[in-house]
Formats: C-alpha cells, structure tokens, sequence
C-alpha cells in the first residue's frame, strides 16, 4: 500500500462502533477534560486570564537560563546518545567483539537503575572525593577536585545513562534485519562498512526515529543529573517545574512552563511523523535470515573497537558497583563517598525489609503496575492498529494526538488534575466519585504511561511487513483473524519489552501515588519514600540506596521473565 | 443497725452512679473510642509512628485508618479531595499549612479538649481550629568540632553579613519542605512592609538575596550533616530541626551547636484538627481528647524522641530536647506567612536560588 491509495471506506461493525465509543470516551474523560478542568483552575484563578505568569517568567533570568539549558541539552543528548545507542547496538549485535555476552549486561545495567541513585553512583567516580578525581588529583595536585560539573558533566552522565531504549527497540530492529541483504550487499562489492551505513542502518530507521525522540524528551525534562551535576552554571527546567508544581499557588508557572516543553515534544513528534510517512524502511524479503556477526576486517579497526567496547563497560558497570558497595554503608559514608571496610553494614538491610515486612505495599505495587502495564498495551495496540490501516485519516491523527497528551503536563499535575475532576460527580464518569477510591491511581498509572507506549508500540507497527498482512488476506483470514494470529504474535516481543519497563517503571512510581493512594493501600514507592524522607532517621541516604538496588533486583527479574523471555520467543 | 447498712448502701449506690456518670464523660486518655473507623492524614508517621499509633488506639477502643505522607502532600491532598474528603482528623503539619487549610475553609472548629490549656501558651489556634500537640524549633546549627561557640553565628542575618561565614553554610534550595519555609518565613517576617512587594520591604529582598547567594546550596539526595562531615567541603553549618539533632550527632559524630538569637526562632508545631466535612465528627472528637492528652503525648515522646507541646508530658522528653526547645519562639505572624510563603518562595525560585 502506498501513501496515496485511495481511502477504503470504514465498515461500521458492532464492535467498531464499541471501539469508537471507548475511545471517544476515554480521551475525553480521562486524558482532555480533567487537564482543561485543571488548566482552568490555573490559569483562570481569578475568574479572568492574566499574562502574569508569562511576565514573570520571561523576567526570570534564571528560569530563562533554564529553559535555554534545557533546549540545548535535548538536541546534543540526541546526538550523543544516538551515537553511543548505536555503537552499543553494533557492538552486541552487528560486529564480532569478544565477550559480547558479558558485554550486552553491562550496557544493560541503564535499564534497572536510574534517577538520583544513578547519578550518585556517577559522582562516586567523578566527583568531588570520587575515586577518579582522587587518582587525577595524585597527578595533577592543582587540578579542581569539583571538576565534574556544569553541561559537560550533565551530557557525559546522561549521555551514559539514556540508552535503554536503544539497547532494547534498536537493538530489537537490529535483530530483524535480514542477514541476506547484507550478503547480497557483500557478493557485489560493498565494503563493510558501505553495507553498515547503505544497508543496516537504513533498516534501524522507524526505531531510530522512535528513541531518539524519547532521548530529546528526556534531555528536555532531564532532572537528576542536572540537580546533582549541573553545578550552578547548568541547572534545567524541570526541577524549577516540580518545585511550582507542588506550590499551590504556583501551578500556573509549573504549567506553563510544562505546556513550552510539550509544545515542543509535540512539534519534534509532528515533524518526524511527516518524515516517517514519507516512506518505508523495511525489507522486502519474504523469508528473512538471522543475522551472522561481522569480524572487523581491518586489524587496527577491530582492536580499536574492542578498547572502544571495553571502555564502554567500564563505564557503565563501576557506578552500579560502586552503588551495590555503597549500599552496605551508612549515610556517612555515602555522603562522604569513602568505602572502608569498617563501614560495612547489614543494618540497613534489616531495617529496610522488617518495615517493608509485611508485603501488602509490594503486593499492592506489583497489582497495579501489571494491571496498568496491560491495559496501556492493550490500549496502544488496539489504537496503534487503527493509524496502521488508516494512515491518512483525520480520525487516526487525534487519536495519535490524543494519546501523547500526558506529555504536556508533569504527572504530578497530572495526578492532581484527576483528583479534582473526580471529587465530585461528573457525568462522563457515570456520576461516580473516584477519589478515595482504588481505581483512581489506576487510571493514573495508565495515563502517564501511555505516550511512552504509544510512540513504541508504533514504531513496532510501522516495521512490519505488509506483506504479511497481505498473505493472510489473500488466504481469506478476516481482519480480526489476522490480527490475533498474524500481526500480533510479530510484535509481542516488542509490546512486552514496553510493558516490562512500563511495568518497572510505576512500581516504583511516587509522583502519581502520592496523591491519589487509597490510604489502606499504599503503594512501594509511598512505603519507601516516608522510610527514606523521614527527618528522624540520619540513615535516610543510605535506605535510598538500598531502595535502589531492591528495585534493581526487581526490575532485573521482572526484565528476564518478560523480556527475556520475549527474546527467545523472538529467536525462534 | 441496719438503717445504717441501708445508709451505707445508699450511698455506695449512690457514688456508684455517680461514678459512671464521670465514666461517660471521661477526658483524656481515658476516653474510649467506639469502633467507627476514622481515616487520619498526617505526615508524622514514619519510623514506626503510624503502627505504634494505630495498634495503641485499638487497645483503647479506636479503628484508625492512617495515610502517612509529606507535608505538602498531605496539604494538596486536603484541597483536592475538599468536595469529598476522605479524611476525617490530621495531625502534624506546622503552622504555615495550618493556617492555609484554614484560609480555605477546610477545616472545622471545635470546642478545647480538656488537655488543651496544658499546652504552652501561644501554640494552640486561637479560634480553635487546631491545637497543638507537638513542637519542633527550627535553628541554625553547626559543628563544635569545626566551629567555636564564639566564633559561631548569633542569629541567621550574621550569616550573609559577616564574610567569615560565606561558602561555609549550606542553603537548602527544596523550597517546597517544611524546614526551608520556617526558615524563609524567619527571615522574612523580620522585614514586613504592607508597601513592600509581598508584603516585605526591599532590604528584606536584599537579605533573602544574600542569605542563598552567600551559602552553598543544598546537594539533592545528600544531607545537611554529610555535608557537614566531609572533609571535602567547606560546609560547617545549615538549617535543622530539633528532634534530628541528637541522632544526626550519633551518626555523623559531630556535635551540633546551635544559634540562639535574641528574636527567637521559628518552631514549627505539628497540632492535631478535624477535617470540614468528616462524617465522624463525634468519633473524631473522641479521638482528639484522647490523642492529645498528656499520657499519649508522653508515651510519643519517649518513644520517638519528640518534645510535646502539652507541658505535663513535656517531662518524658529528653535532655537535649527540652534544651533545644527553651529558646524563645519568634514573634511570628503565621497567618500572614500562611498567605504569602507560596508567593514568597516563588520568587525565590524565579530570582534568588543560586
């Protein structure tokens, strides 16, 4: 099919008038009027729209710098990681380097861990006391012991910790591609890396479009590393954003300031849809082999990409180390970043598990983030579905649209735009009150994840084969037929790797619990944050720290029974 | 003889009833709950607090439902769920959310329990929206080890007007906690003009200024005392509060002095209040008297280490504590600050943070 078949009229079966009515419903209840009803609370405070906010932003020297800091950090992050993201791909999947094995775990070390423990992890190594900057300063004594600061530092860390989805969507495509267009490539002369740049690479393209969008959103709302790193010559939006959007009376500003974000995700989203449109990247072999690792032929080459590949892994496995050391210390030790063996404790540990004891908040957790996880894929599929065979209909653009609006706001707004719309009777939630009830944090979950979902679940469709499809067609099998037993066994592998990280994501979420938990039930990532914030335990650090490396445990396994086991299925 | 026994019977019925008549009015801790569950909002109920509470009002009759968040939470929580609250009482806070739940009407006044002229003068609300339970104060404190008391600051403005005190004390730069806002609120009301932006004169804006851009700003996930302990930096001093004092010193082995300046300093006072709009206004009442009574209040405090607002129980506190909270409250007009921390700390944020 070409862009520019002519439009199959839409026949109206029960069940896509269903669909239609869920959809209509969903987008408006849960994802434009409880953010309007939010919006308007916010902006209309006083009954009358006032450019006050505007001014008083564009008065801030510092929330100008910030917001300039932030539009230089997505685009550069894009580059960078994008580079990285795919030497990454090419060195576990595409090249023969020795030890690939070992290798891939250590680039998939970004996938359990994240946030502030990450960068803390960073700092052990590069910051001020970290073992680097101790060795550097043996050298050079009148070296700056705060030499890892500013944008450079921010870049180095995020550049490090931002491949995950790489190392999952790109290097999925990576093993879709058909091994025998390199051959072909190969028998007619093509170099080596000819074939990489004229014949792989063009194939990672969807995928590649895909997380590179995701790095320059993240590089746009990037927070830890700023926060941590930053120093005060490169400081972001987003920690500015989370401040006024926990003020009550500042809401406007945190929206604002979130909506110039969106607008701009948007805007990168529109742009690179019209590309995406524009043409297709897959093969067109109907019998696709699996790909044959490339030794480097060039010596010198090959050396140089082992080094490469090594440093790689070194830099991406001591932060973990250093975190899972640093976790059988105390605070003291953390803050001070030195390891001695004197400071070796299970303590922590102990404390952390008997509070967490009784494992309702783990249960609790573990129910919702799979519900959650389940329904934002079901819902994505069903919807990414739809565009697929309606590439050009008005209907499949707001629907794409709709879906990505949880990009717009902070979820911290989110969460508060639903507590308010719910609190009271509303006709298109049937005249059912949701706060203080369980599902509330449900519809949340499910709301902040589904950008996310969507933008993957997509570029999982848009490298399918429509041949496929066509075969089965042609066989007699009916839409929905095809579907279930064609289509969707293609793109399992990769719709469970999105609702495995959606999964390891809100198990831990606080941000959305924080408001909406049923006060019976509260979530892991509440249970933790009151242990780890509590003003009367010094120790408050350090359980961070090993809250962390019990996520790490978690995720790790929640990745193998998912993932990994969608990667065998894949083999086959 | 036996009118005599009859006598005595008499009156021993007599007292009998007598005494169930005090029973059914019993104050304090001995009032006993009657089984209606009640969902509490608080933000003290980390390290234990939250189960010690609940299973030690089930011995006297309570069901308690606790949520157990952070200030602000708790507070954004109250005006989300304000159409439909779910809670029924809150406890802890400070007086700066006190006072904005108040301003917005989402709380209900009630009569004094009967512990509530035991409390300190000055804590309790005075139109009875809440009372005060437990009191914290909010200092500026350093390391003995590293600092003389001498050579230490007196009071907070020493810290941006006296050049030996830049770069070595940290600001913390989370304008959304408790601690930061008390101290924000301690200096800022020092310099209140009704012609001034905010309500604060321009040298008041001068010396917020000064205050973060002479300090080292907080590092996230990294604490005062850390900071404090290495020897990498050149911290020696912040913000704190008084029940952390003792157990940061034992963790950190520093040993925390504190500023005592002539105006006082500021002291957060978590209180206890009912919810407008409970539907278990009677249950909650109950639980009020019996939650801030002298003997609750002073089995809390020896259990976690907290300096009761209720002067009878203020003896179970511990030596440092009761130290620490003898510095004199500053005057502080909370209402005020309750209506205009918000905009003050957005300011802040826009203008002042390094």
């Amino acid at each position: 099919m070409t862009a520019n078949a002519p439009r199959k009229k839409i026949r109206l079966t029960p069940g896509g008038i269903a669909l239609f009515i869920f959809f209509t419903w969903f987008i408006l209840a849960c994802l434009i009027l409880p953010n309007l009803n939010l919006l308007k609370t916010v902006f209309f405070a006083d009954g009358a729209f006032s450019v006050e906010p505007i001014m008083k932003l564009l008065k801030s020297k510092r929330a100008m710098k910030a917001l300039g800091n932030s539009f230089i950090l997505g685009p550069t992050l894009s580059i960078t990681v994008g580079l990285v993201g795919i030497s990454l791909v090419l060195l576990t999947e595409y090249f023969d380097i020795k030890g690939a094995k070992i290798l891939r775990l250590g680039y998939m070390t970004t996938l359990i861990y994240g946030g502030i423990t990450l960068v803390s992890g960073y700092k052990f190594i590069y910051g001020n006391g970290g073992f680097l900057t101790k060795a550097l300063l043996q050298i050079f004594p009148n070296m700056n012991p705060s030499w890892f600061t500013g944008y450079w530092a921010v870049l180095f860390v995020m550049t490090f910790s931002c491949t995950s989805n790489h190392m999952i969507f790109l290097r999925n495509a990576m093993r879709a591609v058909d091994f025998q267009t390199v051959e072909a490539a190969r028998n007619m002369g093509a170099g080596q890396f000819y074939i990489l740049r004229r014949v792989v690479l063009p194939v990672l393209k969807p995928s590649l479009f895909a997380v590179t969008i995701l790095t320059f959103i993240t590089g746009l709302s990037a927070m830890s590393a700023p926060l941590l790193v930053g120093g005060t010559e490169f400081q972001t939006i987003n920690p500015m954003i989370k401040t006024f959007a926990d003020t009550t009376s500042s809401k406007d500003l945190a929206a604002l300031l979130s909506l110039v974000l969106g607008l701009a995700t948007m805007l990168l989203l529109f742009v690179m849809t019209q590309i995406e449109k524009r043409g297709h990247y897959m093969s067109v072999s109907k019998v696709k082999t699996k790909i044959i690792k490339q030794k480097i032929s060039n010596p010198v080459v090959n050396v140089i990409a082992h080094i490469y590949a090594y440093v790689l892994f070194v830099i991406y496995v001591v932060p973990v180390v250093l975190i899972v050391l640093f976790s059988f210390t105390d605070s003291k030790a953390i803050g001070t970043r030195t390891l001695t063996l004197s400071s070796f404790t299970l303590d922590n540990y102990k404390y952390l598990l008997q509070s967490v004891s009784n494992f309702r908040p783990f249960l609790v957790s573990i129910c919702y983030s799979a519900l959650a996880a389940v329904i934002v894929g079901a819902i994505v599929v069903i919807a990414c579905r739809y565009i697929q065979k309606h590439r050009n209909r008005l209907t499949s653009s707001v629907l794409e649209y709709s879906l990505m609006i949880p990009w717009l706001l902070p979820t911290t707004m989110i969460a508060l735009g639903l507590m308010m719309a719910f609190n009271v009777r509303r006709i298109y939630m049937f005249y059912q009150v949701l706060t203080g009830t369980m599902i509330i944090l449900l519809i949340c979950y499910v709301i902040i994840k589904l950008p996310f979902t969507m933008r993957m679940t997509k570029a999982a469709f848009f490298s399918l084969d429509d041949a496929l499809e066509d075969a089965a067609k042609n066989l007699g099998a009916s839409g929905l037929y095809t579907f279930r037993r064609v289509i969707f066994p293609v793109i399992l592998p990769t719709v469970m790797a999105i609702a495995a990280l959606n999964f390891n994501g809100l198990i831990s979420d606080y941000d959305a619990s924080a408001f909406l938990y049923h006060p019976l039930n509260p979530t892991l990532g509440v249970q933790i944050k009151s242990l780890t914030n509590d003003m009367n335990n010094p120790n408050g650090m350090a359980l961070t720290f090993i809250y962390a490396v019990l996520m790490m445990i978690i995720s790790a396994v929640v990745l193998y029974l998912v993932y990994g086991r969608g990667d065998s299925k894949f083999k086959e | 003889m036996k009118r005599c026994l009859a006598l005595v019977l008499a009156v021993l019925m007599l007292l009998s009833v007598f005494s169930i008549g005090v029973a059914e009015e019993a104050t304090g801790a001995d009032v006993k709950g009657t089984g209606v569950q009640l969902t509490i909002y608080t933000n003290s109920g980390s390290s234990g607090r939250k189960e010690w509470l609940t299973e030690r009002a089930a011995q006297d009759g309570f069901n308690l439902a606790v949520l157990e968040e952070g200030a602000g939470a708790v507070q954004q929580r109250i005006i989300g769920e304000a159409a439909n609250p779910i809670a029924d009482v809150v406890f802890g806070l400070n007086a700066i959310i006190w006072n904005d739940l108040i301003s917005r009407d989402l709380l209900v006044p009630f009569e004094a329990p009967s512990w509530a002229s035991e409390v300190s003068e000055g804590l309790n609300d005075p139109n009875g929206y809440y009372y005060a339970i437990v009191k914290q104060a909010i200092v500026l404190a350093y390391d003995l080890n590293q600092i003389s008391e001498e050579d230490a600051p007196k009071d907070w403005p020493d810290l941006w007007t006296n050049e030996a005190f830049h770069g070595k004390y940290e600001v913390n730069t989370s304008l959304t906690g408790g601690t930061p806002r008390n101290v924000i609120a301690g200096i800022l009301t020092r310099y209140i003009d009704p012609e001034g932006e905010l309500g604060i004169s321009d040298e008041g804006w001068e010396a917020i200024g000064a205050y973060y851009a002479c300090g080292v700003p907080s590092e996230e996930g990294v604490d005062l005392y850390a900071q404090i302990a290495n020897p990498n930096t050149p911290v020696v001093m912040g913000q704190m509060w008084s029940s952390g004092v003792v157990q940061y010193d034992e963790m950190y082995g520093t040993k925390t002095g504190v500023a005592k300046p002539e105006v006082g300093v500021p002291y957060a006072v978590e209180g206890v209040g009912i919810i407008n709009g409970t539907k278990n206004m009677d249950e909650a009442l109950r639980f009020v008297e019996w939650f801030g009574s002298a003997q609750i209040q002073g089995e809390w405090a020896e259990q976690f280490g907290t300096m009761p607002a209720n002067e009878i129980a203020a003896e179970k506190a511990d030596a440092v504590q009761q130290e620490l909270c003898a510095i004199p409250a500053q005057d502080i007009d909370w209402a005020l600050v309750a209506e205009n921390i918000d905009a003050w700390c957005e300011k802040i944020a826009l203008e002042y943070l390094p």
